[in-house]
Formats: C-alpha cells, structure tokens, sequence
C-alpha cells in the first residue's frame, strides 16, 4: 500500500515512515502541505497522514484539496483537534492526538482502516 | 357835694349864699315857693330844704318826694301854724327840719348826716362793686382751673393709655421673641387679636425655598398644608385681597369672608435661600373701613416683631433641619470622615472614622496611634493648598486617603481640612487576582505555545525510540532507546501538567486526592528543590475531596517553592498528607528560618512580601489562601523563630469516598 505522511516534524515523519516501512508499506514523505498535495497527485496514496499545523498550507485546507479521493485520511495534532474536525466537517477517518503513548498502536488502527 | 335848694325866702335877699362844710364852699340855689321848678332839677342836690308856713308848701313837698324820691328833703319853719308843722314832720319824707334864725349853721347838721350818708353808700356800692369784680375773678380763675384739670386729666388719661399700648407692646415683642415655634407664634397673635370682633381666622402662608406652606387653624389649632405649587399671586407684588380670598378658600376648602393681608419681611430667611422666601398674613374679617383702620393700627406696630420672630423660628428650624440632614448624611457616608485642622485636631468626624478610642487627635482616634499615620497627605495638602492624597495602613486594611483643603472664604488660607478614607483593600486584592489571572493567562498562553512546539519533537522522539527499540537487536543500545523513549515519555507528562496547571477555564471541582495533586505538581518543582532534600510522607492515595485540583496544585507549587527560597542553606522539605477524623490533612514543612512574629499577621495580605522588589508580588501566599477556601479547606500555619515553618491544609473527606 501506499502511504503519504504530511508533517512539518521530521522525527515524526521519520517514525511513522520507518514504523510503516516494518509493516511493509512503501512511504512518501512531505514536509508541508503544498508539497504533500504535490505527492498526492503523483502518486494517488491509499492512506494519508496529515499533520493540522504546519507553516504555509494548514493540514485542514490540506485534506479539503483531497475531497473526492479514494484514498484514507488520518488528521493528527497536538492541540485538541476534535473542534477542528467537526467545525470544518472534513471528510477524515481517523483522528490521533498529539503525543502518541506508542506508535505501533497508531499504525495499527491505521491498517486496519486500509482492510 | 352838690349845691343845696331852698325853697323860700330866707336867702332871696342875699347874693350867692355859701356854707363852709368840709373845706369845701357849698352853694346854696334858692328859689321862691313861687318859681318854676322847671330848670332846678337839671342838677343834683344834696340836700333841698323847703320853708314852710302855709299849708300850700306842704303840696311842694309832696311834689318832691313823688319826683325826687332819692333827694334829702328837709324842712324849715318861720312862724308856722302849730298844726302845719306836725302835719309836715309827719311827713316820713323828711330827713331833717331846721329852725331859723342861723339857717346857715343849723344846715352844716344834716349836710354832715347827707356826707356821712354818701359816703358810706359810696363805700357800700364799691364795697359791692369790688366784691362783684371779685367774684366774677374767682368764677374766670375757677373756669381756668376747671379747664385746666380737665386739660391735664384728659393728658393724663392718653399718656397712661399710651403707656399701656406701649407696654402692652412691649410685652408681646418679649413673649414673640421667646417663642421658638411658627404654631406658638399664630397662637400668640390670634389670642392678641381677640378683642377685634369682627376678625376671624387668621392664616399664614409662608415660602421658604422651595417649600409652600400654609398655617390654619381648624378648631382652635394650627394646620399645616404643605402646598405643591406656591400661591400664584404671591408672584406679583401688589396683592389684591379678593385674589387672595378666592385662593385661600380654593386651598382651606371653606368659604372665606373679605382678607386683610400684611405681607412680612422675612430677611435672614431671604439670604438663607437666596432671595426665595416669603410669607404673608391673611386675617379673615367682616369689618367696616373705619372699624379696620384702628385694627390696622394695632396690627401693624406688631408685624415688625412677628415678621422678626417668625424669621427667626424659621430659620432656626431650617437650620436644625438642614444640619440634621448634614450630619445623617455625614454619618451616613461608608467612607470615613473626618474635618480636622492643620494640627491634626479632630474637629469634626462621622460614626466611621472612630475606630480607635474617641479623642480629639485624628490619628488617634482613627488607628489608635500616638503617631501621624505613615502616608497621611494632610502635611501636602496644608503646605500646597490643594487636596492631596495618600496611602494609610490601618491594621488589615489599605485606605486612599484624600485631604481636601476648607476655604471658608476665597483667597483665603485654608482653616480646616476634609480627610476621606476609602478602604481599597478589597480592590487591591480584586487588582492583585485580576493581575494574577492575566499573568496565568499570558503564561497558559504562551506555555500552550511551548508545549505544542515541544509536542512535535518529543512525539517523534518517543515514536522514533520505539521503531528504533522494535527494530534494534544489541540489548545495550535497546536499553539506551528504552531510556530516550522513557524520558520523552515524562516529558510529555510535565507538559501536560503545565498545560493544566495553567488552564484558564472554570472548571468544576473534581474528586481527586491529595496524594495526587502533590505528584502532579512535584515534577514542575524540580529546579526549587534542587539543593533540598524532599521527604514524601502521602498517606490518603484512596481518600479523595471535592476541590479544583489545578488550583490546588497552585498552591502546593506556591508552599513549596517558598519554603525553598526560605532556606537559605540545604534544608529538608516535608510534604505530608494524612487523614484525621474526618479530614484529610496535607503539611508541608521545612527546616528554614522561620517567620518572625512581627509579620506573622500580616503574610497573607495581598502584596505583602519579605522579597527583594521585582523577585516577588507579595501574592502567592494570599491568592494560596484564597484558593484553599474556595475549595471549602482551610489553611493556617505554625511557625518559630529558628524552628521552620509548617503550612497545613486540611478539607473535609469527600462523602463518595469508598
């Protein structure tokens, strides 16, 4: 399968990549919006990460741009992001808070939205 | 005397016959029997005497006696019948008889009875004369006196009445000027007036500022009406009584007969209310034009002193009102008061500002203090001249302390000084939260800031160390991971502690035990406890009470890091939590210097601080108070010079607790 993560943090791209890269996804990295939404175009994932702040494009505007897509968006944040989803009533299918306890839990619940 | 008539012959012969009597020649006129009469009588004679010696002569004498009845007539004889001569000497018209020869001597006789005669009727007729005169003096001189006693009693009579009106003027002046009531006054004049039939009520309107009123009396009393509006012709000078008849009737509700009116000069009320005052007497009557003037007369010497009077008793009871007012306001005033001179004597004050003992010095009736109080702006202000303020402890509380400058007249120095105390220590404490609350704010802002900066970083840490750990198969540098992954891990827990701890938000109270809020707050207490040793006494794990914990978590922070700074040299902090009955107890002590007593009462003041300006707001402790009774706890504290110093809070065990 494949997965873009969207993050501005690169020890967070990093980790979820390598964590994934275990399960044996390929991965696709960007470090902010404008070049994610870039990498979507080419490369038509089946599972988005996207982080919500970021410098230039926000990851909500992000995931507005993907409307439509068959791929999987999982929004993550490290404020509550609760008000942000259903305030821009976005089209996501997972949401993580910020910090993660463990990241394999994350990458589980993910592949299980890929089944 | 006057010349003597003989009647006969005896002096026909002779020429101009006289008699010397009484120095004085007397003539003799004779005439003979024959003679005509007709001329003889032009004259007085004192005496006539008639010869006689026939019985004809005697007709003469008849004659004489019809027509001279007042003449002495006398009669001579010269060989006369005897018959003849009785029958003439009983004639009782004859005074005298002369028998010849020597005529002449035998007349000096009845001459001298004629003169005596004479005279003596002379002294008689003047006698009566002068005693007629006489009388009718006495009867002028009586009428003089008669007029003159009249004169002097009926003078008499109106000085004595003018002296009573004056007296009795006088006495009414006295008994009005003693008076202290407008109802004693009316009273007074009506009972002064009864002796006018024909006057009846009286009624008084009165003005004075803004109030209208009018004084009646209604069977034998006074009634006051308070009017809305004023009298509208009061407003015009010339008053006309048929106006004022109609309005007071309008007004008393009762017909009123013809009105006598007497505006009254009220002047010291005048200047009391600047020019609005005045008042008018209106007397009900049925009089005559003449019956009124004597009622006037008698009314008008008395307006003067009731207008004085009534001005007087006026003002008087506006004064007692207005000052009455003055003080209930004065006393009434939440701030204290006080006037007081340039040398700090009390001259005046409100029930507020005694709260020491009473005394004349205004420091020590106010703070109880031997001294000027610290900040009193009194000394500026009396050197300035303007009002000044200032800033004055008293016990627990702060007050702004306003001295305002007293002219009693302009340009003048100022005699006395108004000194206004507004206690600000609440709103001080209001400020010291509010600014408290804005710095929490800044700081929640700017720590949510911080921690989502340092989130990112310390979330792909941790995730890196655990796709790391899972990936590496050296057990050394799996350990190592584990310690990175494991420090980041508590990171993210002090984070989020901070993020809590300064939340802005109301939240509800939480049940939650001590034990806990203490462990939360330790790891933000690090840097403080650094050269300390802690020493955790945490015995409620499973007791939980009702309170806010990230403010509670406040206050441990708050205690702890003071009693760090306190100690100077390494010490040993105890934080304790135990439960007693029913309340949980949390102590946190240490091995410090101890507060000293003179501050002890004071340590829980907002702004009250031992640090250095800039190292401390004086508010930890105070906002820590607060924070524990709005949790429903209580704070106190036990402390000896030398000893340390042990802070307790204690709350009430929850009822959920299993």
């Amino acid at each position: 399968m494949k997965v873009l993560v969207i993050d501005d943090e690169p020890l967070v791209r990093r980790s979820l990549s390598r964590a994934l890269a275990q399960r044996g996804h390929q991965i696709f990295e960007a470090p902010d919006g404008l070049q994610g939404l870039e990498m979507w175009k080419k490369i038509q994932p089946d599972l988005v990460f996207v982080d919500v702040l970021m410098p230039g494009m926000k990851g909500p505007d992000v995931i507005k741009k993907m409307i439509g897509t068959p791929a999987k968006i999982i929004l993550m944040t490290a404020f509550s992001g609760e008000e942000i989803v259903s305030e821009q009533d976005l089209p996501i299918d997972l949401f993580f808070k910020k910090p993660f306890e463990n990241i394999f839990d994350i990458v589980s619940k993910a592949e299980e939205l890929l089944k | 005397m006057g010349p003597v008539l003989w009647i006969g012959r005896a002096f026909l012969t002779e020429k101009a016959p006289t008699i010397h009597f009484n120095n004085q020649n007397i003539e003799i006129k004779s005439l003979d029997w024959n003679a005509s009469f007709a001329n003889a009588f032009n004259q007085s004679y004192s005496l006539i005497v008639v010869e006689v010696s026939e019985r004809g002569h005697l007709e003469i004498l008849e004659s004489l006696r019809l027509h001279h009845p007042d003449t002495w007539v006398g009669v001579s004889f010269n060989q006369a019948p005897q018959e003849l001569v009785h029958r003439a000497l009983n004639s009782n018209q004859i005074r005298f008889f002369i028998q010849g020869p020597d005529w002449l001597e035998k007349l000096k006789a009845p001459l001298q009875d004629r003169h005596i005669y004479l005279r003596r009727n002379w002294l008689l007729r003047e006698y009566y004369q002068r005693n007629k005169n006489l009388e009718s003096l006495t009867s002028d001189l009586e009428k003089i006196v008669l007029e003159r006693t009249l004169h002097l009693e009926q003078s008499n009579k109106d000085q004595t009445e003018r002296i009573q009106m004056e007296r009795a003027l006088i006495r009414f002046i006295k008994e009005i000027a003693s008076m202290s009531a407008v109802e004693d006054i009316l009273k007074f004049l009506r009972k002064e007036l009864r002796k006018f039939h024909k006057v009846g009520e009286l009624v008084l309107y009165l003005q004075s500022g803004s109030r209208s009123e009018i004084y009646n009396f209604r069977n034998g009393t006074v009634q006051k009406i308070t009017l809305v509006t004023p009298f509208k012709f009061m407003e015009t000078k010339d008053i006309s009584s048929s106006v004022a008849a109609k309005e007071l009737a309008n007004i008393l509700g009762r017909p009123f007969a013809k009105a006598a009116l007497f505006p009254l000069a009220l002047t010291l009320l005048s200047q009391f209310h600047e020019k609005s005052a005045r008042a008018l007497l209106c007397f009900e009557h049925s009089m005559t034009m003449e019956e009124s003037l004597e009622f006037e007369e008698f009314i008008s010497e008395r307006l003067n002193p009731v207008s004085i009077s009534l001005d007087r008793v006026q003002l008087e009871h506006e004064l007692d009102i207005f000052s009455y007012r003055w003080e209930k306001t004065f006393d009434g005033i939440r701030d204290p008061l006080a006037i007081i001179d340039m040398k700090y004597q009390l001259l005046r004050s409100n029930k507020k500002f005694v709260m020491g003992a009473k005394n004349h010095i205004c420091h020590k009736a106010f703070a109880n203090s031997d001294e000027i109080c610290t900040g009193c702006p009194l000394e500026k202000a009396v050197n300035e001249g303007t009002p000044q303020t200032g800033e004055v402890r008293v016990g627990q509380s702060i007050y702004q302390v306003w001295s305002y400058p007293i002219r009693l007249y302009p340009n003048e120095k100022p005699t006395s000084f108004v000194n206004q105390y507004v206690d600000v220590t609440e709103s001080r404490e209001l400020y010291a939260r509010m600014l408290q609350h804005e710095k929490m704010g800044a700081i929640g802002t700017l720590a949510g800031h911080i921690a989502h900066e340092l989130n990112n970083p310390l979330t792909g840490i941790r995730s890196l160390a655990q796709v790391m750990m899972s990936e590496e198969e050296s057990p050394e540098v799996r350990k190592d991971l584990e310690e990175i992954e494991k420090a980041a891990g508590r990171c993210q827990k002090t984070i989020k502690n901070l993020l809590e701890f300064t939340r802005e938000e109301e939240v509800d109270k939480e049940m939650i035990s001590l034990d806990e809020i203490v462990e939360r707050t330790l790891p933000m207490l690090k840097t403080a406890l650094r050269s300390h040793r802690l020493n955790l006494h945490l015995e409620t794990k499973n007791i939980k009470v009702a309170v806010f914990p990230h403010l509670l978590q406040q206050v441990v922070f708050n205690l702890v890091n003071n009693a760090c700074q306190a100690m100077i040299q390494a010490g040993v902090i105890k934080i304790a939590t135990q439960k007693t009955g029913d309340k949980v107890i949390l102590e946190i002590s240490d091995t410090g210097p101890g507060i000293s007593p003179e501050i002890k009462e004071r340590i829980f003041e907002a702004f009250f601080t031992t640090k250095k300006v800039g190292e401390g707001t004086g508010l930890g402790l105070s906002i820590s108070k607060t924070i524990v009774e709005k949790c429903g706890g209580q704070i106190s504290f036990q402390s000896e010079p030398g000893q340390g110093t042990k802070f307790k809070i204690q709350f009430l065990v929850s009822k959920d607790t299993p």
